[in-house]
């Protein structure tokens, strides 16, 4: 008995090779007649990358904070955690940019994935791009899918250099990874949002109810 | 009530006379319009954005089972396992061994597509497992048992005082008396019923909005992150996709995605996109333990090897039937299966054969917006025209329409014969509509006639201008 697979595999096969010339050319790593050959149709802007990415970043309604050193990391949390009312809780990935940070004592710091207490979160990008005001955060020992999605307020560092154009360049730089691609690559563009009821937007669906990214140098 | 495709006529009329899916509907239609409009500004040449995914899509397709092959290798690399199935009977036997490998109780869902064409739900259901949608339009449907009604706003038909009176019933017994509620008290409730759920699930299953062959990954869009939570926490992930996803490369897929959000809903990026590729690795703090997918035929090699290939081009973003004046004056449910609108009434009856699904191919007035918008160009009303034809040819078309067809052929056939029939129907009509010019209700056309009034022909018909024009125009 042939196998499911099998069967259509041979059926696939079969229509592309029963009509005449409607097998393609393009080989699938590019080459000629591919579409990736030539560049394609994207948003083109003036100014610094920077500004763009900051920009589509409001526009999703994301915020930011620029802090001038790593070090300053948990005072810019403290404060942010203060502005927004929220209890000086916070989970911390188990990044290697964030070990060595010296949190204040009347901060509650937890790390793990246990989704209780899980109201604050912050960890760190990967890369960031301009096109859209994206994040981009790979799963792995150092940063847990879990905290980007189940923590009701996300903080996020991103170093300055990390910004690319598009996402084309992010491609071009993780792929340079050994351990691409992750389990887990999210692209991450303003907090968690729906448009389920009546066509309103209302952010805090399932994820994040707010997302803020730390920029540092 | 239990929806078909055969029965359209009867279910566009009752959606017709629906008062609160006419003002869920009015509320809808414009702003999915607007919304797509704002969103594809930022792209200089759109047009050459479309051109290129209709390029990739059928580049795509034409090496279908090479890159078939090639997934199935990169996602065995990364760790999953791969299943084929040849229709929804298969699917589902599949889907349902795995959750009983992993031993499931309870199933969370986001939402998919194919996943409501194989009727996963159901026969989950009947097996004792607890499925639970998570998408918030699909969550608020599955609570009024009802199917989706739009591919990517599944609950588009429902007004918030429908859904006040759901979550008033399934969450607090009736114990607010169905009053209503505002928006964001809605989605909180949502949201805090369904985190529990999400953390108790044994299975997460999704579907996929493209897969990619030299990765092997599957592409999850949405806004809510609830696609997220559904691969991440539970212990068993499975993925669901027809065979026509596959995209070559990851630069395929960002040219698709720059053109699905925004034909989607005016969106450059939605919130989150996910590429999941194979189950958790072995120093990862989280993720399942096992990656399947599922990847369905269901007549999707039958449509490749036919005149309808093109149609597999969809990357299911909906603008068509946003852009549809019927959809928008009937909804999503009297077309009666899970793919409503342009690209549902193409679908339904290459899926579900077109003896079985007369009207749809003939609930269009072939205005050609939906293809103007489609991201991937396909030429909708040129397919369902190509359907017509072939209703006819296999004598399926009703006898009415047949011998009205035969009748304006032989006519057409006979110049005088039709100068003489078009004439005199002309002042037939031009007597029937009196001084006013306009007719209350035309003969064998009542349907058209009971919301607006006929205009009779004024003046002489084209031929005889046509005629003077040419004696006119003749050199002197
Ligand atoms: S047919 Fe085109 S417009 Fe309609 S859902 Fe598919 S891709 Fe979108």
């Amino acid at each position: 008995m042939s196998s499911a697979r099998d069967n259509i595999l041979r059926r696939v096969a079969a229509a592309l090779d029963g009509r005449n010339g409607n097998r393609g050319t393009g080989s699938p790593s590019g080459g000629h007649d591919h579409p990736s050959d030539a560049s394609p149709p994207r948003p083109q802007w003036e100014g610094a990358l920077l500004d763009r990415f900051l920009d589509r970043l409001q526009a999703a309604s994301a915020s930011w904070t620029g802090v001038d050193t790593l070090d300053a990391v948990p005072t810019t949390v403290v404060d942010y955690l203060a502005d927004n009312g929220l209890a000086p809780r916070l989970r911390v990935a188990p990044h290697r940019l964030l070990q060595n940070l010296s949190w204040p004592d009347q901060l509650e710091i937890t790390t793990g994935t246990d989704p209780q207490g899980l109201d604050v979160a912050l960890s760190v990008a990967d890369a960031a791009m301009a096109e859209t005001g994206t994040l981009v955060l790979c799963s792995g020992p150092e940063s847990p899918t879990t905290l980007d999605f189940l923590a009701d307020h996300h903080l996020v560092v991103l170093r300055r250099e990390h910004i690319l154009p598009y996402m084309e360049d992010v491609w071009a730089s993780l792929r340079r990874r050994p351990d691409f691609p992750p389990r887990s690559l999210n692209y991450i563009t303003g907090p968690s949002r729906t448009a389920d009821v009546e066509q309103t937007m209302q952010l805090g669906a399932h994820g994040p109810r707010s997302l803020h990214v730390l920029l540092i140098p | 009530m239990q929806l078909s495709p055969e029965r359209f006529r009867s279910q566009a009329q009752a959606a017709l006379r629906d008062p609160t899916l006419q003002q869920a509907l009015s509320r809808a239609r414009s702003g999915f319009i607007d919304k797509r409009r704002k969103g594809i500004h930022d792209i200089a040449d759109f047009e050459a954005l479309r051109e290129r995914g209709r390029r990739i899509r059928d580049l795509a397709l034409s090496q279908l089972d090479h890159h078939l092959e090639q997934l199935e290798s990169a996602v065995r690399a990364a760790g999953g396992q791969v299943h084929w199935a040849e229709n929804d009977a298969q699917a589902r036997e599949i889907i349902l061994g795995l959750c009983r490998q992993a031993d499931a109780q309870r199933v969370t869902k986001s939402k998919s597509m194919v996943g409501e064409e194989i009727a996963i739900n159901p026969a989950l259901e009947a097996a004792g497992l607890d499925v639970v949608e998570t998408d918030l339009g699909e969550y608020i449907i599955q609570l009024a048992q009802e199917p989706p009604s739009h591919i990517i706003a599944p609950a588009v038909h429902k007004t918030r005082q429908q859904i006040s009176e759901l979550f008033d019933t399934h969450h607090h017994q009736g114990a607010l008396k169905a009053r209503l509620r505002e928006i964001p008290e809605l989605v909180n409730e949502a949201r805090e019923v369904l985190r529990d759920k999400f953390l108790s699930a044994d299975v997460g299953i999704t579907g996929a909005n493209f897969l990619v062959a030299e990765t092997g990954s599957i592409v999850l869009v949405t806004n809510e992150g609830n696609a997220d939570l559904t691969h991440t926490l539970p212990r068993m992930h499975i993925a669901v996709a027809g065979i026509d996803k596959v995209v070559p490369t990851l630069d395929d897929a960002t040219t698709l995605l720059r053109l699905l959000g925004r034909s989607a809903t005016g969106q450059a990026m939605s919130c989150y996109t996910t590429f999941v590729t194979g189950p958790r690795r072995a120093d990862d703090p989280d993720g399942p333990g096992e990656f399947h997918l599922v990847l369905l035929d269901n007549g999707r090699s039958r449509m490749l090897a036919g005149p309808y290939r093109e149609m597999l081009r969809c990357i299911r973003c909906g603008a068509c039937m946003n852009h549809c004046p019927v959809y928008s004056a009937i909804g999503g449910h009297a077309y009666g299966w899970v793919y409503p609108g342009p690209m549902g009434s193409v679908l339904t009856p290459l899926f579900r054969g077109l003896e079985n699904t007369r009207d749809l191919p003939n609930a269009c007035t072939l205005n050609g917006r939906c293809a103007s918008v489609c991201p991937v160009k396909i030429p909708l009303p040129d397919l369902l025209r190509q359907l017509r034809a072939e209703q006819f040819r296999r004598n399926i078309t009703d006898s009415r329409t047949r011998w009205g067809l035969r009748l304006w052929g032989a006519l057409a056939r006979r110049p005088a014969l039709y100068a003489l029939s078009t004439g005199l129907a002309g002042r037939l009509l031009r007597l029937l509509g009196g001084k006013r010019g306009r007719i209350r209700r035309l003969p064998l056309a009542g349907g058209w006639t009971a919301s607006r009034d006929f205009p009779a022909p004024q003046g002489p018909g084209f031929r005889q201008q046509w005629k003077k024009r040419q004696t006119e125009r003749k050199p002197v």
